[in-house]
Protein backbone atom coordinates (compact mmCIF):
# COMPACT_ATOMS: atom_id res chain seq x y z
CA UNK A 1 0.00 0.00 0.00
CA UNK A 2 1.66 3.47 -0.92
CA UNK A 3 1.63 6.16 1.20
CA UNK A 4 -1.13 7.71 -0.13
CA UNK A 5 -3.82 5.16 -0.43
CA UNK A 6 -2.68 4.27 3.72
CA UNK A 7 -3.32 7.78 4.80
CA UNK A 8 -6.86 7.71 2.88
CA UNK A 9 -7.42 4.58 4.15
CA UNK A 10 -6.79 5.42 7.98
CA UNK A 11 -8.89 9.07 7.33
CA UNK A 12 -12.44 6.80 6.37
CA UNK A 13 -11.38 4.52 9.45
CA UNK A 14 -12.23 7.35 11.32
CA UNK A 15 -14.65 8.80 9.44
CA UNK A 16 -16.79 5.90 9.85
CA UNK A 17 -15.72 5.33 13.37
CA UNK A 18 -17.20 8.91 14.29
CA UNK A 19 -20.41 8.42 11.96
CA UNK A 20 -21.41 5.35 14.19
CA UNK A 21 -20.21 6.71 17.66
CA UNK A 22 -20.91 10.64 17.58
CA UNK A 23 -24.36 11.24 18.90
CA UNK A 24 -24.61 15.00 19.59
CA UNK A 25 -25.40 15.86 15.70
CA UNK A 26 -25.84 19.63 15.74
CA UNK A 27 -23.30 22.29 15.92
CA UNK A 28 -20.73 22.76 13.30
CA UNK A 29 -19.93 19.40 12.25
CA UNK A 30 -16.35 18.10 11.78
CA UNK A 31 -13.86 20.43 11.31
CA UNK A 32 -10.30 18.85 11.65
CA UNK A 33 -8.60 15.43 11.02
CA UNK A 34 -5.14 16.25 12.30
CA UNK A 35 -2.21 13.82 12.41
CA UNK A 36 0.08 14.87 15.37
CA UNK A 37 2.14 11.96 15.66
CA UNK A 38 3.10 8.46 13.44
CA UNK A 39 0.15 6.79 14.48
CA UNK A 40 -2.19 9.65 16.68
CA UNK A 41 -4.67 11.50 14.91
CA UNK A 42 -6.58 13.85 16.63
CA UNK A 43 -11.02 14.69 15.04
CA UNK A 44 -12.54 17.84 15.88
CA UNK A 45 -16.30 18.12 16.10
CA UNK A 46 -17.43 21.85 17.07
CA UNK A 47 -20.07 22.35 19.24
CA UNK A 48 -21.77 25.67 21.00
CA UNK A 49 -18.99 26.62 23.31
CA UNK A 50 -16.58 23.80 23.38
CA UNK A 51 -14.84 21.18 20.75
CA UNK A 52 -15.29 17.88 20.92
CA UNK A 53 -12.07 15.81 20.08
CA UNK A 54 -11.40 12.00 19.38
CA UNK A 55 -7.93 11.21 19.62
CA UNK A 56 -7.14 7.78 17.41
CA UNK A 57 -4.40 5.20 18.11
CA UNK A 58 -3.78 3.61 14.26
CA UNK A 59 -1.72 0.60 13.96
CA UNK A 60 0.28 1.07 11.02
CA UNK A 61 1.45 -2.25 9.15
CA UNK A 62 3.96 -2.22 6.09
CA UNK A 63 1.98 -4.61 4.26
CA UNK A 64 -1.57 -4.77 5.99
CA UNK A 65 -4.63 -2.39 5.97
CA UNK A 66 -4.35 0.22 8.93
CA UNK A 67 -6.62 -0.53 12.37
CA UNK A 68 -7.69 1.46 15.43
CA UNK A 69 -5.96 0.57 18.16
CA UNK A 70 -7.98 3.13 20.39
CA UNK A 71 -10.06 5.67 20.66
CA UNK A 72 -9.78 8.88 23.46
CA UNK A 73 -12.34 11.37 23.81
CA UNK A 74 -11.82 14.65 25.14
CA UNK A 75 -13.27 17.94 25.46
CA UNK A 76 -11.89 21.96 24.77
CA UNK A 77 -13.99 24.32 25.98
CA UNK A 78 -13.92 27.93 25.08
CA UNK B 1 -41.81 45.36 52.80
CA UNK B 2 -39.62 45.14 50.19
CA UNK B 3 -35.74 43.56 50.86
CA UNK B 4 -32.91 43.45 48.57
CA UNK B 5 -29.96 41.02 48.54
CA UNK B 6 -27.27 41.10 46.11
CA UNK B 7 -25.52 37.66 44.90
CA UNK B 8 -22.92 38.03 42.47
CA UNK B 9 -24.92 36.31 39.75
CA UNK B 10 -28.08 38.51 40.43
CA UNK B 11 -29.67 41.11 42.67
CA UNK B 12 -32.55 39.51 44.37
CA UNK B 13 -35.86 41.03 45.65
CA UNK B 14 -38.11 39.68 47.93
CA UNK B 15 -41.40 41.88 47.99
CA UNK B 16 -44.17 40.65 50.32
CA UNK B 17 -46.47 43.96 50.37
CA UNK B 18 -47.96 42.01 47.48
CA UNK B 19 -49.51 39.41 50.59
CA UNK B 20 -53.03 38.75 50.71
CA UNK B 21 -54.92 35.80 51.57
CA UNK B 22 -55.02 34.60 47.82
CA UNK B 23 -51.45 36.13 46.84
CA UNK B 24 -47.73 34.88 47.99
CA UNK B 25 -44.87 36.84 48.53
CA UNK B 26 -42.85 37.36 45.21
CA UNK B 27 -38.80 36.79 44.28
CA UNK B 28 -37.73 38.51 41.58
CA UNK B 29 -33.82 37.90 40.49
CA UNK B 30 -32.50 40.95 38.38
CA UNK B 31 -29.73 40.46 36.11
CA UNK B 32 -28.26 43.09 34.02
CA UNK B 33 -26.99 41.88 30.62
CA UNK B 34 -23.83 44.32 28.50
CA UNK B 35 -24.41 43.58 25.18
CA UNK B 36 -21.30 44.84 22.69
CA UNK B 37 -21.48 44.42 18.63
CA UNK B 38 -18.60 43.11 17.00
CA UNK B 39 -19.08 44.57 13.37
CA UNK B 40 -16.82 43.66 10.44
CA UNK B 41 -13.38 45.36 10.59
CA UNK B 42 -12.77 48.93 8.84
CA UNK B 43 -16.21 49.83 9.14
CA UNK B 44 -17.04 47.44 5.90
CA UNK B 45 -20.64 46.22 5.66
CA UNK B 46 -19.48 42.68 5.24
CA UNK B 47 -16.04 40.89 6.97
CA UNK B 48 -15.15 37.40 8.88
CA UNK B 49 -15.22 36.42 12.25
CA UNK B 50 -14.28 32.84 13.56
CA UNK B 51 -15.50 30.27 16.13
CA UNK B 52 -15.22 30.98 19.45
CA UNK B 53 -13.34 34.53 18.77
CA UNK B 54 -10.18 31.45 17.94
CA UNK B 55 -8.24 32.61 15.13
CA UNK B 56 -7.10 28.92 14.04
CA UNK B 57 -10.75 28.08 13.69
CA UNK B 58 -13.35 28.06 10.92
CA UNK B 59 -14.10 31.66 9.48
CA UNK B 60 -17.43 32.74 8.95
CA UNK B 61 -19.24 35.29 6.98
CA UNK B 62 -20.81 38.43 9.38
CA UNK B 63 -22.53 41.50 8.47
CA UNK B 64 -22.73 44.75 10.34
CA UNK B 65 -25.62 45.39 12.72
CA UNK B 66 -27.95 48.27 11.79
CA UNK B 67 -29.17 50.36 15.01
CA UNK B 68 -32.97 48.44 14.19
CA UNK B 69 -31.76 45.08 14.02
CA UNK B 70 -29.12 45.41 16.79
CA UNK B 71 -32.18 46.77 18.73
CA UNK B 72 -34.59 44.24 18.05
CA UNK B 73 -31.69 41.16 19.09
CA UNK B 74 -31.28 42.98 22.17
CA UNK B 75 -35.31 43.39 22.73
CA UNK B 76 -35.86 39.51 21.53
CA UNK B 77 -32.78 38.29 23.81
CA UNK B 78 -33.70 39.91 27.07
CA UNK B 79 -37.80 39.55 26.28
CA UNK B 80 -37.79 35.71 25.67
CA UNK B 81 -34.86 34.91 28.18
CA UNK B 82 -37.78 36.27 30.61
CA UNK B 83 -40.66 34.90 29.19
CA UNK B 84 -38.95 31.11 29.32
CA UNK B 85 -37.38 31.65 33.29
CA UNK B 86 -40.03 34.00 34.89
CA UNK B 87 -43.25 33.10 36.68
CA UNK B 88 -42.79 29.13 36.77
CA UNK B 89 -42.15 28.53 39.89
CA UNK B 90 -43.72 28.48 43.61
CA UNK B 91 -41.31 27.28 46.40
CA UNK B 92 -43.18 26.01 49.46
CA UNK B 93 -42.89 27.86 52.16
CA UNK B 94 -41.82 25.11 55.39
CA UNK B 95 -39.51 27.73 56.64
CA UNK B 96 -42.27 29.52 58.26
CA UNK B 97 -40.91 32.25 56.75
CA UNK B 98 -42.29 36.07 56.13
CA UNK B 99 -45.86 35.37 58.10
CA UNK B 100 -48.28 38.21 57.79
CA UNK B 101 -51.37 39.01 58.48
CA UNK B 102 -54.09 39.90 55.71
CA UNK B 103 -57.28 42.37 56.02
CA UNK B 104 -59.31 39.02 56.97
CA UNK B 105 -57.29 39.46 60.32
CA UNK B 106 -55.91 35.83 59.71
CA UNK B 107 -51.84 34.82 59.57
CA UNK B 108 -50.79 33.50 56.12
CA UNK B 109 -47.33 31.63 55.73
CA UNK B 110 -46.71 32.46 51.89
CA UNK B 111 -45.10 30.72 49.60
CA UNK B 112 -42.76 32.64 47.17
CA UNK B 113 -43.28 33.09 43.08
CA UNK B 114 -40.40 33.05 41.54
CA UNK B 115 -39.79 35.70 39.19
CA UNK B 116 -37.16 37.09 36.91
CA UNK B 117 -36.12 40.43 35.36
CA UNK B 118 -33.47 40.50 32.28
CA UNK B 119 -32.15 44.43 31.92
CA UNK B 120 -30.06 44.67 28.81
CA UNK B 121 -27.38 47.82 29.29
CA UNK B 122 -24.19 48.44 26.70
CA UNK B 123 -21.43 46.49 27.54
CA UNK B 124 -19.24 49.12 28.63
CA UNK B 125 -21.55 49.47 31.95
CA UNK B 126 -20.02 48.97 35.28
CA UNK B 127 -22.65 47.19 37.12
CA UNK B 128 -23.62 44.46 34.65
CA UNK B 129 -24.01 41.05 35.69
CA UNK B 130 -22.71 38.97 32.47
CA UNK B 131 -21.49 40.84 29.17
CA UNK B 132 -21.76 39.26 25.72
CA UNK B 133 -20.12 40.45 22.25
CA UNK B 134 -22.36 39.49 19.29
CA UNK B 135 -21.80 38.78 16.00
CA UNK B 136 -24.70 39.19 12.57
CA UNK B 137 -24.22 36.47 10.74
CA UNK B 138 -24.58 36.62 7.36
CA UNK B 139 -28.09 34.73 6.37
CA UNK B 140 -25.63 32.01 4.46
CA UNK B 141 -24.15 30.83 7.28
CA UNK B 142 -25.64 28.23 9.59
CA UNK B 143 -23.79 27.91 12.38
CA UNK B 144 -21.08 29.44 14.71
CA UNK B 145 -19.02 28.55 16.95
CA UNK B 146 -20.51 30.53 20.16
CA UNK B 147 -19.58 30.88 24.27
CA UNK B 148 -20.83 32.29 26.95
CA UNK B 149 -19.01 35.79 26.33
CA UNK B 150 -19.24 35.84 22.51
CA UNK B 151 -22.92 35.22 20.72
CA UNK B 152 -24.21 34.85 16.78
CA UNK B 153 -27.37 36.69 15.99
CA UNK B 154 -29.01 33.15 15.73
CA UNK B 155 -28.30 31.87 18.89
CA UNK B 156 -31.90 32.97 19.70
CA UNK B 157 -33.22 30.87 17.28
CA UNK B 158 -34.28 27.45 18.05
CA UNK B 159 -32.01 24.92 16.03
CA UNK B 160 -31.28 21.05 16.39
CA UNK B 161 -28.89 20.44 19.30
CA UNK B 162 -28.95 16.71 18.97
CA UNK B 163 -31.11 13.52 18.09
CA UNK B 164 -32.62 11.26 20.58
CA UNK B 165 -32.90 7.35 20.24
CA UNK B 166 -35.85 7.69 18.49
CA UNK B 167 -34.03 9.80 15.61
CA UNK B 168 -36.13 12.51 16.86
CA UNK B 169 -35.18 15.90 16.76
CA UNK B 170 -33.54 17.65 20.11
CA UNK B 171 -34.09 21.67 19.54
CA UNK B 172 -32.86 24.19 21.88
CA UNK B 173 -32.49 28.00 22.09
CA UNK B 174 -29.12 28.71 22.98
CA UNK B 175 -29.60 31.97 24.70
CA UNK B 176 -32.35 30.58 26.86
CA UNK B 177 -29.63 27.48 27.97
CA UNK B 178 -26.86 30.11 28.53
CA UNK B 179 -28.67 31.83 30.90
CA UNK B 180 -29.31 29.41 32.72
CA UNK B 181 -25.68 29.14 33.10
CA UNK B 182 -26.14 32.54 34.33
CA UNK B 183 -28.71 32.00 36.61
CA UNK B 184 -25.68 29.48 37.93
CA UNK B 185 -26.93 26.37 36.66
CA UNK B 186 -24.74 23.27 35.01
CA UNK B 187 -25.34 20.86 32.47
CA UNK B 188 -27.98 17.81 33.13
CA UNK B 189 -25.79 14.99 33.71
CA UNK B 190 -22.72 16.61 35.85
CA UNK B 191 -22.12 13.98 38.49
CA UNK B 192 -22.82 10.52 36.47
CA UNK B 193 -20.38 8.32 35.63
CA UNK B 194 -19.88 9.82 31.91
CA UNK B 195 -19.53 13.53 33.13
CA UNK B 196 -17.83 13.75 36.44
CA UNK B 197 -17.98 16.97 38.18
CA UNK B 198 -14.11 17.11 38.41
CA UNK B 199 -13.81 16.68 34.49
CA UNK B 200 -14.49 19.16 31.97
CA UNK B 201 -18.27 19.23 32.30
CA UNK B 202 -18.74 21.07 28.91
CA UNK B 203 -18.14 17.07 27.37
CA UNK B 204 -21.08 16.84 25.07
CA UNK B 205 -21.87 13.72 27.45
CA UNK B 206 -22.79 16.22 30.02
CA UNK B 207 -25.57 17.13 28.14
CA UNK B 208 -27.84 14.28 28.27
CA UNK B 209 -27.32 10.32 27.43
CA UNK B 210 -31.02 9.53 28.24
CA UNK B 211 -33.88 10.97 25.95
CA UNK B 212 -34.97 12.65 28.92
CA UNK B 213 -31.86 14.04 30.29
CA UNK B 214 -30.97 15.21 26.73
CA UNK B 215 -34.54 17.19 26.67
CA UNK B 216 -33.68 19.37 29.59
CA UNK B 217 -32.98 22.33 29.03
CA UNK B 218 -29.86 22.22 30.70
CA UNK B 219 -29.19 19.04 28.08
CA UNK B 220 -29.74 20.05 24.46
CA UNK B 221 -33.69 20.58 24.86
CA UNK B 222 -36.00 23.42 25.64
CA UNK B 223 -37.61 21.20 29.11
CA UNK B 224 -37.78 23.29 31.88
CA UNK B 225 -37.08 20.68 35.54
CA UNK B 226 -38.05 21.53 39.06
CA UNK B 227 -34.37 21.58 39.78
CA UNK B 228 -33.93 24.64 37.84
CA UNK B 229 -35.44 26.92 40.83
CA UNK B 230 -32.16 26.52 42.40
CA UNK B 231 -31.21 30.45 42.27
CA UNK B 232 -34.41 31.14 43.67
CA UNK B 233 -33.93 28.45 46.48
CA UNK B 234 -30.71 29.90 46.68
CA UNK B 235 -32.08 33.36 47.39
CA UNK B 236 -35.03 32.54 49.35
CA UNK B 237 -32.78 30.69 52.11
CA UNK B 238 -30.63 33.99 52.66
CA UNK B 239 -34.15 35.93 53.22
CA UNK B 240 -35.18 33.78 55.24
CA UNK B 241 -31.80 33.63 57.49
CA UNK B 242 -31.94 37.50 56.92
CA UNK B 243 -35.48 37.49 58.93
CA UNK B 244 -34.19 35.54 61.99
CA UNK B 245 -31.22 37.20 62.40
CA UNK B 246 -32.53 41.02 62.04
CA UNK B 247 -35.25 39.88 64.52
CA UNK B 248 -38.10 39.98 61.89
CA UNK B 249 -39.39 36.44 63.00
CA UNK B 250 -37.54 36.19 66.75
CA UNK B 251 -39.47 34.57 69.37
CA UNK B 252 -40.09 37.48 71.26
CA UNK B 253 -42.43 39.07 68.68
CA UNK B 254 -45.74 38.71 70.30
CA UNK B 255 -47.14 39.14 66.96
CA UNK B 256 -45.87 35.77 65.28
CA UNK B 257 -44.28 33.17 67.71
CA UNK B 258 -47.09 30.89 68.13
CA UNK B 259 -47.57 30.52 64.12
CA UNK B 260 -44.50 30.28 63.42
CA UNK B 261 -43.29 27.45 66.10
CA UNK B 262 -46.43 25.72 64.69
CA UNK B 263 -45.05 25.94 60.73
CA UNK B 264 -41.82 24.04 62.45
CA UNK B 265 -39.94 27.31 61.56
CA UNK B 266 -36.60 25.74 60.93
CA UNK B 267 -35.27 28.51 59.42
CA UNK B 268 -31.61 26.67 58.23
CA UNK B 269 -33.07 23.15 57.56
CA UNK B 270 -35.86 24.27 55.56
CA UNK B 271 -36.22 22.62 51.86
CA UNK B 272 -38.28 25.35 50.43
CA UNK B 273 -39.79 21.92 47.60
CA UNK B 274 -40.34 23.84 43.90
CA UNK B 275 -43.76 23.36 42.54
CA UNK B 276 -44.44 24.14 38.61
CA UNK B 277 -47.96 25.52 39.89
CA UNK B 278 -49.40 27.64 41.90
CA UNK B 279 -49.61 26.93 45.42
CA UNK B 280 -51.63 29.33 47.64
CA UNK B 281 -50.99 30.75 50.62
CA UNK B 282 -51.62 29.24 53.74
CA UNK B 283 -52.40 29.33 57.71
CA UNK B 284 -49.91 28.06 60.21
CA UNK B 285 -52.21 25.26 60.85
CA UNK B 286 -52.75 24.36 57.23
CA UNK B 287 -48.59 24.72 56.73
CA UNK B 288 -48.40 22.35 59.83
CA UNK B 289 -50.38 19.85 58.48
CA UNK B 290 -48.41 19.88 55.30
CA UNK B 291 -51.61 20.90 53.15
CA UNK B 292 -51.08 22.13 49.57
CA UNK B 293 -53.07 24.49 48.20
CA UNK B 294 -53.41 24.41 44.58
CA UNK B 295 -57.12 25.61 44.05
CA UNK B 296 -58.38 29.11 45.49
CA UNK B 297 -59.43 28.04 48.56
CA UNK B 298 -62.26 29.98 50.07
CA UNK B 299 -61.31 33.19 52.89
CA UNK B 300 -62.44 35.76 54.27
CA UNK B 301 -62.48 38.94 53.33
CA UNK B 302 -59.19 40.56 51.54
ZN1 LIG C 1 -24.04 24.82 28.52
Amino acid sequence: MDAVSQSICIYRLILDDIDAKVTMRGGGGLTAITQTTDDIFEARIAQEGHEDIRTYQIELSESGAPKILSVKESTKSY
Amino acid sequence: MKQKIVFPRFDAELNTDVCDAYNNAELTLTVRMGFSQINPAAGADEGTYHDYGNAAKPARKIIKWTPATWKAWKDTFCSSVQAYWSDKFWLINDAGSFLYTAKDAQVYVPNVWCRLKVVGQEGTAANNHHSIDVVRLHPSVKWFGSHEHLYDSKDINSVEKNRDSHNKKVMQQAHVHEFGHILGLGHVDIGKAHCPASGDTNASACYGVSDVDMNSVMGSGMQLRLEHSAPWREAVRAFSVAEVFSGGASPTDLLMPFARLLVGSNTLFAVWPAKMKRHYPRTPAEAAAGTLITAPPKRGAK
